[in-house]
């Protein structure tokens, strides 16, 4: 596994209780799901984690879900969760991996490096007897400043038609296939399913283990040359909202392609805006 | 070391032996050992705080030799600074609010530390001596090129770190693993963290716990969840109205709250019956402690700290006329 981005349970158990790491719990669900990913932290979370709300971290102004945020309002945002420049980040979220990319996708983009994700998530910390609580983290207000935002990782509408239209470069959608095709219905209500022309079918799941680990780096090279993927071209990822396609970035980061961007608006964006839909595959 | 010889004053920091409170034991039926930091070469705790700091700058080499270190205190960890900036050939900036005693500037001078004194501020105006502090030490790092170090004790967890691998062990060996419970006051919260996060790593049943001054707004914070102050004290260099950098992982169990009376009650007797010459801050650990045996029940080995000396507070804890004026008790014998 790689090392510079997963930190293994037995790890981080040494590490909580030391001043400048930070854990994140960055718990999510999609809207049709009936759960409240805040009030999962407060049940049971990581000792000194912290809640990283990924549908509020993000621009206020934007009607779309969770659009990344401003420079200096993610700034605030973190200072708000007692982060700080020096800060080793740990992330972890309950479902497989999906949230904590998009999280770890964030501090990427704002140019933040000392990051890592809690392999196999909330899931394999307590299959490794790691502690949970109810207690409420106390927090100090950080000096957290995002120094860049790299703007090459993320792709906007106006690009996207172009890249579709075009078909210049590989737009994989971590949806699941039947959403791709049109067949199943989106979660969020009134929104159409199918895909964008071009595009082509890579779910999330396809790169996860049934227990919801990243796949091995063997077993991702076998993903991507199954579904015709050649990884040394360009790469768009996209899906619903913009967080199983930070798993595409993710799974392409371990394959030594660091600077995946996705497509932020993803299906939302593009199937409300009036853009042309395919549907079977 | 043979013979008990040091090398310098950093080596002379810390290693203070536990003394039995023979008074406060005998009411609980608990052990309660006070931790005699004011035997430290600087005569307090802040020695341990100012040392870690310290060494922590020249390891990530924030300070090289002829480096500056600034700090805005008006106490004990000026004196720590000054001290260790000394030994190591460091010169040391004290930012102070002009308000303070005239002892503690003449301290501060006489150590050889330069003494800048500004208005007294609140915190929020950037005028305040701690936020001056930074901006001093951030102006002086543009021209001196050998490093300038802002201490930042309270947000600097190199102070925690320096309770983390000093204070902490060294309790769990004098007490040979059987401390049941650790207590002081906080104002960084450098030693109760530290402390308490090194002896919760050996033990997790080891209570740690908070003895807060009236005027701290600690007690309400971690009680119901709202930063609070009631009431106000004497003692100083304890209380809090944050949460510092160095609180933050703080591992709590319980709090208890402490007034004036009960806490200079407990210091005069220990002059007196004990020949123990304290400051304020150790009268807020040690009735902490006597709350926290009673809590836990007789039979308990209770460690607290002895933060500094009675004599640097000859013109208000121990000085009646200072005590009348606030209506408080005063020692039977002045």
């Amino acid at each position: 596994m790689n090392n510079s981005l997963f930190i293994e349970p037995n790890t981080l158990k040494n590490k909580i209780n030391k001043p400048n790491v930070k854990i994140l719990d960055a718990t999510f669900f999609l809207p049709d799901s009936g759960l409240n990913a805040e009030e999962e932290y407060q049940k049971e979370h990581i000792p000194n984690s912290v809640f990283f709300d990924v549908n509020k971290i993000a621009d206020p102004k934007n009607p779309l879900p969770h659009m990344i945020p401003s420079k200096d309002l993610f700034s605030d945002m973190m200072q708000n969760l007692g982060l700080n420049n020096e800060d080793e980040i740990i992330i972890y979220d309950n479902s497989p991996l999906l949230s904590s990319a998009r999280a770890w996708f964030l501090f990427r983009y704002f140019g933040h490096k000392n990051i890592l994700i809690l392999n196999g998530g909330l899931k394999n910390w307590k299959n490794s007897e790691g502690e949970t609580t109810v207690k409420k983290t106390i927090i100090s207000k950080g000096n957290f400043v995002s120094k860049t935002e790299k703007k090459d990782l993320v792709i906007n509408l106006e690009d996207m038609i172009s890249i579709s239209n075009n078909n210049s470069k590989v737009i994989l959608d971590a949806r699941s296939y039947k959403r791709f095709i049109g067949e199943a219905k989106e979660p969020r209500p009134g929104l159409q399913s199918g895909h964008i022309p071009n595009s082509k079918s890579l779910p999330s799941s396809a790169l996860l283990t049934n227990d919801g680990f990243l796949k091995s780096i063997e077993e991702l090279d076998k993903v991507f040359s199954n579904n015709d993927i050649d990884t040394s071209q360009d790469i768009i990822a996209t899906c619903g909202s913009g967080v199983s396609a930070c798993v595409i970035s993710v799974a392409l980061y371990c394959l030594g392609k660091e600077n995946i961007p996705i497509y932020d608006g993803s299906w939302t964006e593009w199937a409300t805006s009036g853009q042309k839909i395919q549907t079977g595959n | 070391m043979k013979n008990n010889i040091k090398n310098n004053f950093i080596d002379t920091v810390g290693n203070t032996p536990l003394i039995k409170l023979k008074k406060a034991s005998e009411i609980t039926g608990c052990e309660i050992y006070g931790k005699a930091e004011f035997l430290n070469p600087g005569s307090s705790i802040k020695d341990r705080a100012a040392k870690g700091i310290v060494l922590d700058a020249i390891e990530k080499k924030q300070l090289l030799p002829g480096g500056i270190i600034v700090e805005g205190t008006a106490g004990n960890t000026g004196i720590g600074l000054g001290l260790v900036g000394n030994s190591l050939g460091y010169k040391t900036l004290i930012i102070m609010p002009e308000t303070q005693s005239q002892e503690k500037k003449d301290a501060l001078r006489l150590i050889g530390c330069e003494l800048k004194l500004v208005p007294a501020l609140p915190y929020s105006n950037p005028g305040n001596y701690i936020r001056q502090s930074q901006q001093i030490a951030q102006d002086l790092a543009k021209t001196h090129e050998n490093g300038v170090l802002w201490a930042n004790q309270f947000d600097n967890v190199a102070n925690q770190m320096s309770h983390y691998n000093s204070t902490g062990p060294e309790i769990w060996e004098q007490t040979d693993g059987k401390v049941d419970a650790f207590t002081c006051a906080v104002g960084t919260g450098g030693t109760l963290s530290g402390t308490g996060l090194f002896l919760k790593e050996k033990n997790k049943k080891i209570k740690i716990a908070l003895s807060d001054p009236f005027g701290s707004g600690l007690y309400n914070y971690y009680q119901n969840g709202e930063m609070k102050a009631e009431g106000n004290s004497i003692t100083e260099g304890i209380g809090q109205g944050r949460v510092t950098k160095n609180l933050e992982k703080c591992p709590l169990d319980l709090s208890f709250r402490i007034s004036d009376n009960d806490a200079l009650t407990i210091i005069f007797d220990l002059l007196k019956d004990e020949g123990l010459f304290l400051g304020g801050s150790s009268g807020i650990n040690v009735a902490g402690a006597m709350k926290l045996a009673k809590e836990l029940g007789p039979g308990h080995t209770i460690v607290t700290i002895l933060c500094d000396s009675g004599q640097r507070y000859q013109s208000k804890i121990w000085n009646p006329e200072f005590l009348k004026s606030k209506d408080l008790v005063v020692p039977n014998w002045l």
